[in-house]
């Protein structure tokens, strides 16, 4: 079964950055179009993969299974299944979105931003749909060169400090992977998934190995305690990349733990799990208190990432099909939520040129439309019901509750569970404070009661999102549906490979 | 029922939202004036509706009746669906909800007519309607949860409507997080139900409620219970309930005392089989209740905001529902929970009318004399304040009486004095409804003008829903009396016609639908006489509120007050307990969360573990450096070295 | 025979080694890289002779290809550091070291 969609999703943003290579960096305008317009041909792809996309089928769908570099048995394997056909989609949609959302914000060396951006599309969607660890590895280094340039290149004041801190970090986790897909490589003889995933380790293998992919993945989610780069990354980041970072990039942590270390390393997985449980808990309630201290906008926002994502680590370490299912969608749901509170932190930062909570307030006697996708926001942020956030977090708990695994692997397991649901509640202490900071109050500040409401411009950007929590809040069924047999026979693998 | 009665059904619930709708997005572009009417209308026609339903199913919602919409949630081998339940208790609460709603909505019109965001409010108001409607007719405790925290959101903005003034959005956040932390606990109970009973749908839940263990049953409760201690105010969770009074006056009449904060007792009432397998959370739940009603009744008679004093009495009435469900009276609580939407509601509005009149003002120190210029108002303050002071004919005797009745004759073989300790707080709490009700009554209506502003009647709009509602508490006791209370009337009525037998007719509807434990026999003479009991304390509560504050504060209330200076002080500053939960709970979260931050973040992670890892690299840099000088000839003397050795070990072994 | 060929390449290979460890001028230090590459040249094609198997002169060949194309550049980075700089001595520039 050969086809070739996914070739053209994963390359059409290169031959777009080809051809915005040849537009002179003067047409600015020309370039801020074309490069919107040619980010939505990714996405009308990606559309017509959700399309074809079969619901019934649990496996890989539209594969593409090459040889690449023969001797070494390493493929071009590309796939999509229910798990990461919406991360696909998130970054196809994100794209354009980003694209539109940097028209005013980047003044400087458009063409190379534009250029940039389009290269990191490709990596992202390289990554999610890569199936074979040799090509994955490639798509996951060659995301850091863009990022690492969109934040040093368009950043704030710290930018050398954060890229360096980001770069560094990332490498860290990425030169233990490298090393363990060669032991991988070696032991099973290819690097494809369709051939590594049955294979045998020895428990004392896993162990080694799990600590090398996880440590990767747990650095890119980030995971509490190797969080610290994230809120740095993202102050010093442009809008652009912070949303990039918080929609897309961050996922492929979890995208990266859900596709290769618990169907590889069972046994670890089941050793590690009341590990895995403590530090995604911990970093739950205590990103959640963190965030609340904080005087940044962004910087707020970044630990709520930390805290949600490591609720969505529990979730995929649970194991079960409903906590796997809701990890998936709350992935997607934490892409649009806080994606949508970069582009507002964005907006303000336009207008006003500072970040910090103490320079605003009474913003809604002045912006209304604006507070309206900003609460969007923070009430998805804080799972309110009937937002995709609720969805994906209760699936999340609720899975966790009843998951056998979790029950197997540690005695006080729905200790965790009751932990993590705190971050319900601490979540709408932190959003509640920064909504009611900058929204509510009056407007004192004589700089702030000028503000212009949202542009036409603006509204764009805003509402794919916003219109896609609520959709996704009330109908979960079109996104669970094709997620839950890919999440039921990631399961089985699992099973099938624990000794 | 029908296919085409569950359609009507469907949109009845659908209206306020598509109400809300309109109002958020469209009226920005229309008249101000149209927001309201549109409001009001979708209410009303969802009212109409939900009437029509009532009338037409008649025998077919003896049995629970379930509409299937949409699915929503998928937990497993089950769905939590977006499906409604028809019967008689859900249909009940939704026309009490729709109709008091619709009246309020009315009255809004006139009440915030001149508001700049005037069509902001009434989509939240209607947005409100909607999220209270999915609560009482959600067919699974998912989406009752939905409904649950969707009131809870409507609240905050609500509260926050005027979130210009920071005290205002404060109050709203308060709530907010409140009942949050109240959630964080349905949520868990939740979690333990659905674990449990592989099921999140009320019927089977309620129908194989008797299999749960006695400990699992007490902990899904109890966790439930405090699920609704947040969103009904009981203590501990009830402190927000007093702020929300920052919102406008309507909002407080329809969310804060007819509908929204009755929703835990609707709860209690929905999963009733389920509590009623454990005796201690039932004792939990009626100890609370009646210590709850007497703890806030007790600060209502000496606060001077009029909109605190009902906020008080309301947390107060709120708890002698929990103490009748407790009581497992579930029907006498529904009762209570109707009549006092309809007093409270009532009494609230007349509060905003009073208010309104006055420009704003709301301490009731600097009104008086009001009946004068407001002769439709303090005639209907006056009905409604007899009516929460408990005295008859009005509904409020019938239900509370009921209430203490069941109360008294409870036995919970969890804790056999729980029922008595809580038929005495019950009483006292009685006299002191009496006592501050009378107390507002004659201070603001009775003596003479303090105020500087000249107060006018209000208009009509905002009027005839009061006179509606006024009928409505002043009537509808007789629908639930007692069976005592029913033997007093059946003496004289007897005479006229032969074979009369009053029953309770509320009960009598409710019953299919609420679990009960049949009936317990009792003599009627111990039931006559608790309500005499009850009625004298009421007029005494009345009489000597009236004998205190009647045209001027009687200087025996100055005497008293200097006398008990710390008592008044205590009650007046509401016992402290808003400090208190600022020391205890809302300072140490801040400062840990800034401790933790430091400590972790900024100290142990990034200055003790990458600090050292960067003095590691430093250091061996430092030491490499001697290699690295950058005199050309010493990099190749170097290089040549190494060279050798690598040969040395190529080669040369 | 072979035995004079291989002294003679590896007196001028130490004779490049040490000029470009001793000498502080670049152009005499690029001087010393080409006697190298030349000991290196000579070496292949005294093995090529002594073998006859002809590929070592072929390698020769295009060794002083590389050669010549390396003095281009090489030149052309020491003028343009002459500009820069104003100096050709290896320890006068210190763009490297702190």
């Amino acid at each position: 079964m050969e086809s070739v969609l996914l070739t053209y999703i994963i390359f059409s943003p290169v031959i777009g950055l080809l051809i915005l290579l040849f537009i002179p960096r003067d047409e600015k305008v020309l370039i801020k179009n074309i490069t919107f317009i040619l980010s939505l041909v990714p996405l009308a792809l990606s559309v017509l993969m959700l399309i074809l996309f079969d619901r019934s089928n649990a496996g890989f769908q539209f594969e593409t299974l090459i040889r690449w570099i023969g001797p070494l048995n390493i493929y071009y394997h590309t796939g999509v299944d229910g798990i990461s056909l919406f991360l696909v989609l998130l970054t196809t949609l994100s794209v354009p979105v980003v694209v539109v959302s940097s028209f005013n914000y980047i003044k400087t060396d458009e063409k190379l931003y534009y250029m940039m951006l389009l290269f990191l599309e490709t990596a992202m969607l390289g990554t999610f749909l890569a199936l074979d660890l040799v090509l994955f590895f490639l798509f996951w280094e060659a995301m850091l060169i863009p990022m690492y340039f969109i934040i040093a290149m368009w950043g704030g004041e710290n930018r050398v400090y954060a890229t360096f801190k980001f770069v560094i970090y990332t490498s860290v986790g990425s030169v233990l992977m490298l090393i363990g897909i060669f032991y991988i490589g070696n032991a099973a003889g290819s690097f494809s998934v369709s051939e590594i995933y049955g294979t045998n380790f020895s428990v004392k293998e896993q162990l080694l190995l799990f600590g090398a992919f996880f440590l990767a993945f747990a650095i890119k989610v980030p995971l509490f305690p190797v969080h610290t780069w994230l809120p740095d990354a993202h102050v010093e980041a442009p809008t652009g990349g912070s949303v990039i970072l918080a929609a897309i990039l961050l996922k492929m942590g979890t995208y990266g733990m859900l596709r290769f270390v618990i169907p590889l390393f069972p046994n670890a997985t089941l050793i590690f799990a009341p590990a895995v449980f403590i530090l995604a808990v911990t970093g739950v309630v205590y990103a959640a208190m963190a965030s609340f201290v904080q005087k940044d906008i962004k910087k707020l926002v970044a630990y709520s990432s930390v805290s949600h994502m490591g609720l969505i680590v529990l979730g995929l370490f649970a194991l079960s099909r409903v906590s796997l299912s809701g990890a998936v969608y709350q992935m997607i749901s934490h892409g649009l939520s806080t994606g949508t509170l970069f582009l507002i932190v964005g907006i303000l930062y336009e207008r006003r040129h500072t970040r910090l909570i103490s320079e605003y307030g009474g913003i809604a006697s002045v912006m209304p439309a604006f507070s309206v996708f900003f609460m969007i926001a923070a009430l998805t942020s804080v799972a309110v019901p009937f937002t995709s956030g609720f969805a994906g977090e209760f699936m999340i708990l609720f899975g966790s509750y009843s998951s056998e695994f979790m029950q197997n692997s540690s005695e006080y397991h729905r200790i965790f569970v009751y932990i993590a649901a705190t971050g319900m509640l601490f979540g709408a202490v932190y959003m509640l404070w920064v909504y009611q900071k900058v929204i509510f109050g009056p407007n004192i500040n004589p700089e702030n009661q000028n503000l212009k409401d949202l542009s036409f411009r603006e509204y764009m950007v805003l509402i794919p999102y916003a219109v896609l929590m609520i959709v996704l809040g009330v109908n979960t069924e079109f996104v669970v549906s094709r997620v839950m047999p890919s999440a039921d026979r990631l399961i089985q693998i699992f099973y099938a490979g624990l000794k | 029922m029908t296919d085409k009665l569950s359609s009507l059904l469907v949109i009845a619930v659908l209206l306020p939202f598509a109400g809300a709708l309109t109002n958020g997005l469209l009226v920005r572009y229309m008249p101000r004036k149209i927001s309201g009417i549109i409001a009001s209308c979708t209410i009303t026609f969802s009212f109409l509706l939900f009437a029509v339903v009532y009338i037409a199913a008649g025998n077919a919602i003896r049995i629970p009746y379930v509409v299937q919409v949409a699915p929503w949630l998928f937990l497993g081998d089950f769905n939590a669906g977006i499906s409604f339940i028809a019967d008689r208790l859900s249909l009940i609460m939704a026309l009490m909800v729709t109709g008091v709603s619709a009246l309020i909505h009315f009255y809004s019109i006139g009440y915030m007519g001149g508001d700049r965001g005037v069509n902001r409010y009434f989509s939240y108001l209607n947005l409100f309607v909607g999220f209270m409607l999915i609560l009482v007719m959600a067919e699974n405790i998912v989406l009752m949860f939905v409904g649950w925290e969707g009131v809870g959101l409507c609240s905050y903005l609500l509260i926050g409507f005027w979130f210009s003034e920071e005290e205002k959005a404060n109050a709203g956040r308060k709530a907010f997080i409140v009942n949050r932390i109240g959630d964080l606990a349905f949520i868990i109970g939740i979690f333990l139900i659905l674990g449990y009973f592989n099921s999140a749908s009320f019927i089977s839940i309620n129908a194989n409620s008797y299999k749960i263990p006695e400990m699992t049953a007490f902990a899904v409760t109890l966790l439930l219970f405090i699920g609704a201690t947040g969103k009904s105010a009981q203590i501990p969770l009830y402190v927000w309930l007093p702020d929300a009074m920052a919102g406008p006056t309507p909002v407080s009449a329809l969310i804060h005392a007819a509908t929204m904060v009755t929703a835990g007792v609707y709860m209690i009432t929905r999963l009733g089989s389920l509590f009623m397998m454990s005796d201690m959370t039932l004792a939990v739940i009626m100890l609370t209740g009646s210590f709850t009603a007497l703890f806030s009744a007790t600060i209502a008679t000496t606060q001077n905001d009029i909109k605190k004093i009902l906020a008080y009495s309301t947390i107060s009435q709120l708890g002698f529902m929990f103490a009748a469900a407790g009581a497992f009276a579930f029907s006498a609580a529904m009762f209570h929970l109707i009549t006092h939407a309809f007093f409270k509601a009532a009494l609230f509005l007349l509060a905003g009318s009073v208010i309104h009149a006055l420009s704003g003002e709301q301490d009731i120190n600097r009104m008086g004399g009001l009946e004068r210029h407001l002769p439709h108002t303090s005639l209907m303050f006056w009905l409604a304040s007899l009516t929460i002071a408990g005295i008859p004919p009005f509904s409020a005797f019938f239900s509370k009486d009921e209430i203490l009745y069941k109360v008294f004759i409870n036995e919970n073989p969890a804790a056999h004095f729980a029922p008595k300790i809580a038929y005495i707080m019950l009483l006292l709490t009685s006299f002191m409804t009496a006592f501050y009700i009378a107390r507002l009554y004659f201070k603001v209506f009775s003596g003479d003008y303090k105020g500087e502003k000249h107060p006018h009647e209000s208009p009509r709009i905002m009027i005839v829903p009061l006179y509606i509602l006024t009928i409505l508490f002043a009537i509808s006791g007789p629908f639930g009396m007692g069976g005592g209370i029913a033997h007093i009337m059946e003496m004289p009525a007897k005479i006229f016609i032969k074979n009369i037998h009053l029953t309770n007719t509320f009960q009598r509807i409710l019953e299919p639908s609420i679990a009960s434990f049949g009936s317990v026999s009792s003599d009627v003479s111990t039931e006559i006489l608790l309500i005499f009991v009850s009625v004298a304390v009421a007029f005494a509560g009345w009489f000597s509120g009236r004998y205190l504050y009647y045209q001027q504060i009687s200087p025996v209330v100055e005497s008293f007050n200097r006398k008990f200076y710390p008592l008044h002080n205590l009650l007046y500053k509401k016992y402290y307990i808003d400090e208190i939960y600022e020391f205890l709970i809302v300072r140490p979260y801040i400062y840990i969360s800034k401790g933790l931050y430091g400590l972790i973040d900024r100290f142990i992670i990034e200055f003790v573990f990458i600090g050292l890892l960067v003095k590691i690299v430093y250091v061996t840099g430092f030491v490499l450096r001697v290699f690295q000088n950058g005199y050309l000839y010493k990099i190749i003397c170097i290089g040549i070295t190494g060279l050798g050795i690598i040969l040395y070990f190529m080669v040369g072994r | 025979m072979i035995y004079q060929y291989i002294v003679l390449s590896l007196i001028l290979f130490f004779i490049g080694l040490i000029t470009v460890i001793v000498r502080r001028n670049l152009i005499v230090v690029l001087m010393g890289i080409e006697f190298m590459l030349n000991a290196a040249g000579i070496m292949f094609v005294t093995y090529s002779r002594f073998y006859n198997n002809y590929s070592g002169e072929f390698i020769t060949l295009v060794i002083m290809l590389i050669a010549a194309c390396e003095m281009a550049i090489g030149l052309s980075v020491v003028v343009a550091m002459f500009r820069i700089f104003g100096s050709v001595k290896s320890n006068d520039i210190r763009e490297l070291r702190n």
